[in-house]
Parts: C-alpha cells; structure tokens; sequence
C-alpha cells in the first residue's frame, strides 16, 4: 500500500541545490516567468527576511489576475463515519465522537439555510468511503446541490472514472483531494488503517477526476505534516504535470495547516503565521494565476492580512461538524479541525469591502453544467 | 486525343502519361501529375492509359515561403 | 555542440533558422542565401508545370543539396480539402514527409485561417506527414494542434512580409509555456535582433524569408540571422539577468505577521 513518488513529481533535486543568495531571491521575486526554481528560493529559509517584498509582489500579482476579488464558499459536512486512521484528523476511527450522517431531508434543509446566508458555491464533504457515506450517499447530495447551488465541488475520497463521471453528470463542477504530504514514507506513518493508506491512489485521484470531465481539482498539503518545502515543491510539480496534461481544467492551491483537535496530534514539522505567509506567497509569484485558498481554520486576523495578498478564495461562516448550519452540532462533536475565524457572511464581508475587496458568491453559472438545473 | 493540360485544352499524341510529360517538355524536371485530381506516382507513369477528355495537372516546385 | 538537437516528428535537425524561398530576385541569389544561412529545413511553394519558365526548376537544386529537409507549403490552399490534395501532391514530388499547413483565404493581410489549418493538420497527421502549422498566435488553438497530432506550431509574429517583429509577443510566450512540441515563429521578422528575441523568448526555432529576400544583400543577411538564432538560444539556455522594476513604495502588509492578538 505504500507508494512512491513518481520522478517528475520528485522534488528532491530542488531540495539538494544550494542555498540561495540575496540577489538570487531578488531575482525570483521579479521573474518574468517563475517556475519551480522560483518557487524553491521563495520558499528558503533564507527568503524569510524578505517576507515584506515578497507580499507586496503577491498582492500586485493577485490583483493583476483576479482584481480586487475575493471568492467565496462554504463547505457543508454531510458525514463524520470514516474507516481511515490518519493520525492527524479529527474524524479518525479511533476518535470517540458521535458519528452521524444527514438524511437526503437534512441534506435539504442544510443546503438551504447555506443558500439564505448568500452561498453559491458549495463544497460537499465526508470522510474516506464507509458503508454509511458511500458513492451513492455522495451522488444523492451532489444531486441535491445542483438543485440550488450554480457551483458544486466535493472533496470526499479518491473514486475510479466511471465514478467521477457520474458525478459531472449529476452537475458536480469540481474535486479536492489533499494528498495531505508527497512526502511517501510520512504519508505511510501518518496513515494508519484503512483505504487512504493508498498513496498512489489518492495521488492520481485528480488525474481521474479531470479524465471523467470534472472541470477544476483542488490540490493541498496539510502543511506541518513533513517539511513544507517539501511538500510545497511536489504539490508545484503535481500541479504543473496535470495543467500539462489537463490543459483545459481549471486548479487551485488550498493551505490547509496542522492545528490542535481533540486527540492532541502535534504537528512534526509545525509551521507558524510568518512561515505560513511566506508559501503562499510564494505559490502565488511562482503560480500567478491559480487561485489560491484559505480557509476558516486560520485566525481572523491572519485572514485578513492574507485576504487579496495571494489569497484569491476563502471560505465564509464555516461550520466543520456534521450540517451545524440549521442547528449547532450536539454536545461532544468536534469538527474536523476547529474554526479559527467564526465570522458571519456579513462581517466577514463588510471586513474585505474595508479593505477595498469585493467579495463573489458566484462565479460560475449552472447553465455551463452538464446536468440542468432540476 | 483532346485532353486538359494545366487549365488548357490541348491536341497531344501521347497515350501515356509518360509520353505526355515528354511531349509537354518535362522530362528533365521533377514533377507530380495528377489525372482527374488523382496523384499518379511516378512507378505508375509509364502503364497509366490517358483518355479523351482528361484533365492532367503538372505539378512542380516555386518559390514560396 | 549538438547537444541542442531540434526535434520535429523525430527527425533531428542542429539549425534553428528555417528558410523560406520566396521574393528573391533570381533562384541563384536564393540559392546562394539558403547556403548562408546554414538551414537544414526549408519551404517551397508549388505551381504548375511551364515549360517556358524550366530554367527556374527548384527542385533540383534543393534536392542536390542532401543537408536539406524539403518543407512544401500548401500556399493557395483556400480549404482543409486543398491543402491536403496539396500536400498529397508535393509528397510524392519529392517524398519528404514534412509539411507546411498553410491556408490564406485574404489576400490582402495573409491571416491564417485557423479552421481550416486546424483540420488540414488533423487530417494529414493522420496520413503520417510531419505537420507544421502554419497559426495566428492562439494558446488554445496551439493546443488544440499539439493534440491533433502536430510536430510543432508556427504561430506568426506579424503579418507576412510586414516586418512587425514580433507583435504577438505576449501570446507568443503563452505559447510557449504551454507547449509540449516545439514552437517556430514564422511570418513578420525582419531583423536578426527580432530573430534572437524570438529565441530569448524560448521559442525553438523561427523562420525567415521577406527578411532574407528583400534584404539589400540576401546571403550576408542570411549569415548574419544564423548567427542571431544561435546567440539567441544560447542566451536561453545560459539564463538571461531579470530586468530591473523600479521600486514603489506602498504601505507595508505583513505588520499583522508580527503583531500581538489582543
């Protein structure tokens, strides 16, 4: 079950080359047309100082591509059941909690309440595949969405093309799946029991995805996980190996980070605010126009300094228990990571247009989908 | 026979494809010819049977960037 | 030194400059340029046999010289249709696989058309010919080629004959950061700085034939782009310094890095 990094997926060579000098992350941060290499001194331990140019580039390159815009979703839990054992998740197996799963009847009632607050853009979630919340449990909700919402994407378990394919036939525009670290000896530790100890699985997942006809894939690493520059060089290479091939999909970076949840895993490599910043900067100058992602697991305070520097899409008002949009979660129900940033629609919007940022509930139109609108 | 040589009707005795690229005063140049817009390649030329009627197009090289 | 070998339709080639043999005064000053240049690939028109112009036989002068890859162009071709009957006719005139897609319905500004060029290339590629599409400088459209089975794209630079330069240069680089198969600029240059632009740029090959012909002395002209394309991939591949941004200053956005919650 463990797997192996593909060689041009392998970011070791960038790794092994020599620290770079202050004119070289000079260089980097006004490249014409970045790369890899770019990515890779931005991402240095010696490129720190240099964190302040390094977001006044950002932010001049998010507006050039994505204007004054901030994008935003919200995700919807439908189940906590999950067979896998990832140390570091907060619905792990072995993890006591009440596990639940919406009724198609909740599912509704939820989606609702998301479209009331102004959403969307939704993005479906469950664990890796249970009895409880299996392909057919996801369709029906992908269904459900597409109901209502003009843009529906999933981030739920690797699925073969026959599966993907259904999914953009029900009106699913895009997938996310994390490889959560390239880094496969880690990635065989962290991920004790169950299907996701299938590395190489999860790492063609997206490839699958773009193959059956969805249009976007959200990649990630779960920063903390292993050494970011690691992680943060193999997820620019997977992405680049599928732009390539995918020319016509679209892709987006998300920044997931290591935070405490009940179970009290610490993160092996942690990464702070500064270091943090710092990747998705540099992400954002390497890759000027891929949307990049943060989510409510960051503080408020952290999201808003990102906000437009770098930063193109948040989520908003996010509740990561099961539903918890009609009503608070039951007593004892952790979500898979807390919420940092609990804001409202309206106060986390009224805090972009205080910066001159104007937010997007929609982007994108059903009527561009395959399956109409019901 | 009356045939069509580059756009033009002319009188020619040649029964062969061959023969008319020497009749027309091509043998010494390379050139395709096509027979009612088909390609005859050159192993075919001499074997070809021209009819009355045919359209018969030299094609050679020019200038051109 | 030829460790740099341009690659189309797994034919190997160590020149970067491709020729075009039109609008030369005589086909000996052609001659005597494309022997300058040092290119390995060059393209040819076709037209109907006339025994009073035979003294102006190209081929075989072309073909005498045995460094050289025939590159016919379906030059006239207004449709899908005629330029593969044309492209059918100039292989079996001289049985090199390679061929330039190239269909101007306008007379006037010589613009590709890109649905044609589109099926002709996809045709042919199917029919096992090197193709070479001759394009407008179009990302997707260039896509769209590589999948269809093309051996490279030949986006212009300006219009033919023009001298533009490189006007599509911005769509240029799309282009090339996107390929997967080998990019030649073709159409407008007029100047070997334009050529090694091109070059610098990461195209991998350009191809030249008003710049030549209508130059006051063809074969220097010649010499000297060959030598423009060479410097200007040796640039390349050397790694150019990044141009200099002058500094703005605008109010500082990582402060909330380094300020206490509270």
């Amino acid at each position: 079950m463990s797997g192996a990094l593909p060689d041009e997926l392998d970011p070791r060579p960038w790794l092994a080359a020599p620290p770079p000098t202050a004119a070289r992350i000079a260089a980097a941060l006004r490249a014409d047309a970045p790369g890899i290499e770019e990515l890779r001194v931005l991402i240095s331990e010696q490129a720190r100082p240099w964190i302040e140019p390094m977001a006044q580039r950002a932010q001049a390159l998010t507006e050039r591509h994505f204007g004054r815009t901030i994008a935003l979703y919200a995700p919807l839990y439908l189940s906590n059941y999950c067979s896998s054992g990832c140390a570091y998740c907060g619905f792990a197996s072995d993890r006591r909690q009440p596990r639940r799963r919406l009724a198609p009847e909740e599912i509704a009632m939820e989606m609702d309440a998301l479209k009331a607050m102004g959403i969307e853009e939704i993005l479906l979630l469950t664990g890796e595949r249970t009895p409880q919340a299996d392909f057919d449990y996801l369709l029906g909700a992908v269904r459900q969405a597409a109901q209502r919402f003009h843009l529906v994407t999933v981030e739920a378990f690797p699925m073969n093309v026959e599966e993907y394919r259904a999914l953009t036939a029900a009106g699913c525009v895009g997938v996310t799946l994390y490889q959560e670290t390239y880094e496969p000896e880690q990635y065989t530790r962290l991920h004790r029991w169950g299907p996701k100890q299938d590395f190489a699985a999860r790492l063609d997942g997206p490839a699958r995805a773009l193959a059956a006809g969805l249009r976007t894939a959200g990649l990630g690493a779960l920063l903390g996980l292993s050494d970011p520059r690691f992680d943060a060089l193999a997820l620019y290479l997977h992405l680049a190996h599928l732009r390539r091939r995918f020319w016509r999909a679209g892709f987006s970076i998300s920044f997931p980070r290591v935070c405490e949840q009940a179970g009290g895993f610490a993160a092996p490599h942690p990464v702070d605010d500064a270091r943090l910043a710092q990747i998705v900067f540099a992400f954002r100058i390497a890759l000027p126009d891929v949307p990049l992602v943060l989510s409510t697991r960051e503080a408020p305070a952290f999201r808003d300094g990102m906000a437009g520097v770098g930063i193109s899409k948040m989520s908003v008002a996010s509740r990561t228990t099961v539903g918890g949009y009609v009503a608070a979660a039951p007593p004892g129900s952790p979500g898979q990571f807390e919420v940092h940033d609990g804001r409202d629609v309206a106060a986390f919007t009224a805090m972009l247009r205080a910066r001159r940022l104007e937010p997007v509930f929609k982007s994108w139109d059903a009527v561009y989908r395959e399956a109409p609108a019901a | 026979m009356k045939l069509t040589v580059n756009g033009e009707e002319r009188e020619c005795r040649a029964r062969t494809v061959l023969a008319l690229i020497e009749e027309m005063g091509a043998c010494a140049v390379r050139v395709a010819v096509l027979v009612n817009d088909d390609v005859i390649p050159a192993a075919q030329r001499a074997d070809r049977i021209l009819k009355e009627g045919d359209r018969v197009e030299l094609v050679t090289f020019a200038a051109g960037g | 030194m030829h460790d740099d070998e341009l690659i189309l339709g797994g034919h190997r080639f160590t020149s970067r400059l491709l020729l075009g043999t039109g609008k030369f005064s005589d086909a000996v000053t052609m001659l005597k340029a494309l022997d300058a240049s040092g290119a390995q690939i060059v393209t040819v028109a076709l037209r109907r046999f006339n025994r009073e112009r035979s003294e102006d036989d190209l081929a075989a002068p072309l073909l005498a010289r045995k460094h050289l890859t025939l590159m016919p162009n379906t030059s006239g071709a207004r449709t899908a249709a005629e330029a593969v009957k044309a492209a059918h006719i100039a292989r079996d005139l001289c049985g090199s696989p390679f061929v330039k897609v190239e269909i101007h319905p306008n007379p006037h500004h010589l613009m590709p058309d890109p649905i044609e060029t589109y099926e002709a290339s996809r045709t042919l590629a199917r029919d096992g010919f090197v193709v070479m599409p001759y394009m407008p400088a179009d990302p997707v459209l260039a896509k769209r080629l590589e999948e269809a089975g093309c051996a490279s794209v030949m986006p212009l630079g300006s219009a033919i004959g023009s001298g533009q330069g490189l006007a599509t240069a911005e769509l240029l680089r799309l282009i090339v950061r996107d390929s997967r198969i080998p990019v030649i600029v073709d159409a407008g240059l007029r100047s070997p700085s334009q050529a090694a632009a091109a070059m610098e740029m990461g195209c991998d090959a350009v191809l030249v034939n008003s710049a030549v012909a209508a130059a006051g002395d063809p074969p220097a002209m010649a010499a000297a782009l060959a030598r423009a394309v060479e410097a200007g991939r040796a640039a390349r591949r050397a790694g150019l310094m990044d141009r200099g941004d002058s500094a703005s200053a605008t109010s500082p956005l990582t402060v909330f890095l380094t300020a206490r919650p509270g």
